[in-house]
């Protein structure tokens, strides 16, 4: 295959996330067949034990069953290929990024002082001071 | 089984695996639902049934696409594409769980506005409804020029609808030709898996996998929660101003009566509108963020109930796609002739059971998303592994392929999804354009060409 010359890791992005091909491969394999085989028991044993015309649904959810005893196995199989990166945002960056994001902080604090429903909304979430803060600071 | 008990326990069935499915990124709606629908429908549900199990889908999954939109910032699903802005905003000044818990707000008020209002309109329509059936095949073809016009592929996509439509029409042949009969769920199936099977054949290729080889795995950035809920069951008018509760009403009410626009154009329409008279970028984030959710739940609502309750064929983009299974779903429900939901169900049975679905989907989903948001996003980004994810709608297409038509109809699902992944991918065919093409090939064939 031509994925053995590479040994160094590489990932491919599917449908927006990262994916390990020769994992991908392993775990579509696994999905098909158990859910296949899934379906094929079904109509094999339902026709003794069902009504004639529910021997295909019974069969399909049989193999629907696979499919989710193929994600459980292939879910404790492979990592997921991802990184979580937990920043803090502190209230002492508020101004940085609003400047950043092209933003006034003052037209905000002014808009936040001029409606005491979004201030209000503000001091219950315990968000106020931290658009406030800053203010005095540069006063 | 109680037909009421049975639409009661498919809701919670629905509203249980949904609210989980929502919390998966990218996991696009008309992938899992056309599916999990289809599936319903063949196990041989009542229509009342089906269709309770589809609304509390619809909310379920739509209340937590939220979740990785607003933590993570990658959208849900498509139709959370345009809150993107805002909820980034809000990631960046850290307050994305304040941000989240609007949206969802927002959401859940949508939905219950949609119901009453499209259904009545949607009776209002009814009287036009053999008109649209009598010319269904026209009705798609144009169809097929609008959205393909207004689709990222624009000219491409109207020039290839003669052809694609001859692909399909093609396709179908040859199955008919060794089947004895054509088929439906494979096609559609192939067109929604489209766009995942042309990523998985683009890393078996030597020559194009550098296109999506990455060497860093993905990074997810989730800032921290600052302040948890307290209570469990969250009251969605406190979470909203008064002033958002009008503008969500309001503008739920207007897009309830839209049925042809696409969710994502009404979504950001709206979200314009609003946020461009709100002064202050908190408060037009947070505006924005609650009246575009309320926006994606009304029109995902009523572009379900009107055609489904007025015309009986899928004449809007959500009844082509995420709805399909309920229009047709072959041998139970069929459009040529209209026997399906349509037929089956009387206006007011889609009230109860819709109502049913909403209320069971709010419920779950609804006090789940707002106290468990952020440990449910780490658990899925740290537990479950893409693969995994990809591996078992590949799995579930095969199966319900096989089902139609045996390995026929598992090889033309990947031939659709071959042709119709790749037109998306590299043309910008949208799969809304392809599901209309597929509607209107027969009469486009046997029209132009006299099949």
């Amino acid at each position: 295959m031509a994925q053995q010359q590479k040994n160094k890791e590489s990932y491919v992005e599917v449908i927006g996330d990262t994916v390990y091909g020769k994992h991908l491969i392993a775990t579509i394999s696994l999905s098909i067949s158990l859910s296949l085989i899934g379906f094929f028991i079904g109509k094999q044993i339902f026709p003794h034990i069902a009504p004639e015309q529910m021997v295909k649904s019974y069969s399909l959810l049989l193999g629907i069953a696979g499919s989710l005893i193929a994600l459980l196995i292939n879910t404790l199989l492979f990592k997921p290929k991802r990184i979580l990166n937990e920043t803090p945002n502190t209230s002492a960056e508020l101004t940085a990024v609003y400047q950043k994001l092209q933003f006034d902080i003052e037209e905000e604090r002014e808009a936040i002082l001029n409606d005491p429903v979004t201030a209000q909304e503000m001091k219950e979430q315990g968000i106020y001071d931290m658009f406030m803060e800053e203010k005095r600071e540069e006063h | 089984m109680n037909v009421l008990l049975l639409a009661i326990l498919l809701a919670i069935v629905a509203g249980v695996i949904f609210t989980l499915i929502g919390l998966i990124s990218g996991s696009d709606e008309t992938a899992v639902m056309v599916p999990a629908t289809l599936i319903v429908v063949l196990l041989g549900a009542p229509p009342e049934a089906v269709f309770a199990f589809f609304m509390s889908a619809v909310l379920a999954k739509h209340l937590t696409h939220a979740i990785p939109t607003a933590l993570m910032g990658v959208p849900g699903d498509t139709t959370a594409a345009p809150m993107l802005e805002h909820a980034n905003f809000m990631r960046r000044i850290g307050l994305p769980h304040i941000a989240l818990r609007k949206m969802i707000s927002g959401g859940i008020i949508g939905a219950f506005i949609a119901l009453p209002i499209a259904l009545l309109f949607a009776v209002f329509l009814s009287q036009f409804g053999t008109f649209f059936q009598d010319n269904a095949g026209i009705i798609f073809t144009l169809a097929a020029v609008l959205i393909g016009y207004v689709s990222k592929g624009r000219w491409v996509s109207i020039l290839l609808i003669v052809p694609l439509a001859l692909i399909i029409q093609g396709l179908n042949l040859v199955s008919t030709s060794i089947l004895g009969s054509g088929l439906s769920i494979s096609f559609f199936l192939g067109i929604a898996i489209g766009p995942m099977l042309t990523d998985i054949l683009l890393a078996t290729s030597r020559s194009a996998r550098p296109n999506i080889e990455r060497t860093k795995k993905n990074e997810y950035k989730l800032a921290p929660e600052q302040k948890s809920w307290s209570g469990y069951f969250p009251n969605p008018f406190k979470v909203l101003t008064k002033k958002q509760t009008a503008v969500v009403g309001g503008t739920s009410f207007l897009s309830s009566l839209t049925f042809a626009l696409s969710p994502v154009g009404m979504t950001s329409l709206m979200g314009e509108i609003v946020g461009s008279r709100v002064k202050g970028q908190y408060k037009k984030s947070t505006t924005s963020l609650a009246t575009m959710n309320a926006v994606t739940e009304s029109t995902y609502v009523a572009e379900t109930l009107i055609p489904l309750i007025a015309f009986g064929i899928p004449l809007s983009p959500v009844a082509i796609g995420p709805a399909q299974a309920l229009f047709n779903a072959p041998p139970v429900y069929t459009t040529e002739p209209v026997h399906n939901l349509h037929t089956l169900m009387a206006p007011m049975d889609f009230f109860i059971y819709g109502l049913i679905g909403l209320i069971v989907a709010s419920i779950i989903a609804y006090p789940f998303s707002m106290n468990y948001a952020r440990k449910a996003t780490v658990l899925v980004l740290k537990r479950i592994n893409q693969e995994a994810i990809i591996a078992m709608f590949i799995g579930i297409v095969c199966l319900l392929a096989f089902y139609e038509g045996g390995l026929v109809a598992v090889f033309v699902t990947f031939a659709m999804a071959m042709v119709g992944g790749m037109l998306n991918r590299f043309l910008g065919v949208g799969v809304g354009v392809q599901f209309m093409v597929f509607y209107g090939s027969s009469w486009i064939i046997s029209t132009l060409l006299g099949l």
